[in-house]
């Protein structure tokens, strides 16, 4: 799965998680950027791309995401892992 | 959370908080009374921090379009819920599989406490509290655009969440509602309910509902129950029993946490211990009540580091050779803002003037006295969220080395804790803490078997 389309899969659940359809992903996007990004919406937001793309993050993966460029990365090598 | 303002403190809320469908139905029927919600079927919520009691909220309307309406109730500039209404097609929630027999509830109910296995699956149906002739007179104009029974259901959810599943230790997250044609409404028919998932990583459970007027989702978190600190017992294994033998521990904020965790280290090395409380009276009793039957001496006072000092310590019989300041606010805030002027000053107030004025009053009666001021790493680490209870530690610590050179007869001692388990830092989110008994323990020998200044 390419980023391109990754991206374009995690922006609808951006939106759900913070009900705003104005947030602009980028590799560099991070919680500081975001009004409201606490650890609550980082578990929303993991659990929304789990059931997107149909597996579930080791807690190791979870303590490397430190932007959305990390999810995006993350995602790929899971997705291409699953074959 | 919402009743007991002794319990709501060891919870992540730290003070009693509103009953967050409560402010959804505000909300609500403010709305309602100004325009009609006709067409409106669909109900998004999403509880971002909890409001305290008696704050003032501002109920924003945020978007206004034909086919939806998003409101925000905002605490102090920040967000703490968003409501957003839709016109969408009728919920596509079916309940199945609901058994009845697993839990059936009406009028009073009884608070529960389930594990996380016990919530897996869980089922059952829950009255509403009242008749619909209630909910018609407490939100006239919401009931006449969804109807009472509707209104019922939805206050409802907030009985679900907090009584039944999770119960005792649950935060209300999320709810996704349809409401159902009001025709088709049957009073006191009961809301069903069925948990679909429990995710064990993060305690979180979703948990579809049912009734003759709302279906759809609602979403909560279980979360850990108040952090227990180790027994007297279990630090007695690792305190030798004379080894703070002549010392009298004055411990201000001992009823829980660090403090109750000192009393236990300094008791269980035949110390005297001194426990003060500023609302945990119940906590600092059952503290003593371990602490006295093992034949330690362990007295409980009130005291308020916002209040007087000379005031409340005058009270004192036996006179401390050490003090422990753990007194604290609420540390983790959930406010959007870097800084708060309120936020701020509270913390000041707590590290810095409350301290002063402590060391200031044994430093008049002119007895040596060791003062132990607990930093945090935060003061180096600098984490998100934290910039005013950094501010105010850095200056405590500032503070604590000037008194310790200016003040004859104190000497301070202060070191920077690591997060360890306390009610303050509970979370939902796993986060690897150290055990807080291995921390404290090396620091409270070295603090007690330093020289003491003879002013």
């Amino acid at each position: 799965m390419q980023d391109e389309a990754i991206y374009t899969a995690l922006a609808p659940i951006f939106e759900d998680v913070f009900m705003r359809d104005d947030i602009v992903l980028t590799p560099e996007l991070s919680a500081k950027d975001v009004a409201g990004w606490d650890s609550f919406k980082q578990i929303e937001i993991i659990i929304a791309v789990e059931s997107q793309f149909g597996f579930k993050f080791h807690t190791r993966e979870l303590d490397t995401l430190r932007n959305v460029g990390d999810l995006v990365r993350v995602v790929r090598e899971k997705n291409s892992a699953k074959g | 959370m919402h009743m007991d303002a002794i319990a709501a403190r060891r919870t992540q809320a730290g003070a009693q908080a509103i009953h967050g469908v409560h402010g959804v139905l505000w909300a609500l029927e403010t709305l309602s009374a100004i325009q009609p919600l006709g067409g409106f079927n669909s109900l998004t919520v999403k509880f971002e921090r909890f409001i305290g009691l008696n704050s003032p909220v501002q109920l924003r309307l945020v978007a206004s379009t034909a086919t939806s309406l998003r409101m925000e109730l905002a605490v102090d500039g920040s967000v703490a819920t968003i409501i957003l209404l839709k016109k969408a097609p009728v919920s596509q929630y079916v309940l199945l599989d609901v058994d009845n027999t697993q839990i059936v509830e009406s009028g009073d109910i009884a608070v529960r406490e389930h594990s996380l296995e016990q919530l897996i699956g869980l089922s059952g149906s829950i009255v509403e509290a009242a008749g619909p002739d209630a909910y018609e007179a407490a939100y006239p104009h919401l009931s006449g655009n969804i109807g009472a029974v509707a209104v019922g259901g939805l206050a409802t959810l907030s009985r679900l969440v907090g009584q039944v599943s999770p119960g005792l230790h649950s935060i209300f997250q999320q709810l996704t509602i349809s409401f159902k044609d009001i025709g088709a409404q049957t009073p006191q028919a009961g809301v069903r309910f069925k948990n679909t998932t429990v995710d064990e990583r993060f305690r979180l459970v979703s948990c579809t509902v049912d009734s003759s007027a709302i279906a759809g989702m609602v979403k909560s978190s279980c979360r850990h129950p108040p952090t227990v600190q180790p027994s007297l017992n279990a630090v007695a294994a690792l305190v030798r029993p004379d080894e703070f033998t002549g010392a009298v521990a004055l411990i201000i904020g001992g009823s829980r946490g660090l403090g109750e965790l000192t009393a236990k280290i300094v008791a269980a090395g035949g110390g005297k211990v001194i426990l003060t409380y500023a609302v945990g009276k119940t906590d600092a009793e059952r503290v003593q009540s371990e602490l006295v039957p093992a034949g330690a001496s362990c007295d409980v006072l009130h005291y308020d580091v916002r209040g007087d000092v000379d005031a409340q310590l005058g009270a004192l019989t036996l006179v401390p050779t050490h003090v422990y300041y753990f007194a604290t606010p609420k540390i983790f805030r959930t406010g959007s803002a870097i800084h708060s002027v309120d936020a701020h000053a509270e913390f000041f107030n707590y590290y810095v003037n409350s301290f002063y004025n402590i060391c200031d009053h044994f430093n008049k009666v002119k007895s040596p006295l060791s003062v132990f001021y607990p930093s945090s790493v935060a003061v180096a680490e600098r984490p998100a969220g934290m910039t005013d209870y950094a501010m105010a530690k850095v200056a405590g610590e500032i503070l604590a080395q000037d008194i310790d050179s200016g003040m004859p007869a104190v000497r301070t001692f202060i070191r920077r804790l690591p997060r360890l388990d306390t009610d303050q830092t509970a979370s939902l989110v796993t986060v690897q803490t150290e055990a807080a008994i291995d921390v404290l323990l090396p620091m409270i020998r070295e603090f007690h078997h330093a020289e003491v200044k003879h002013g």
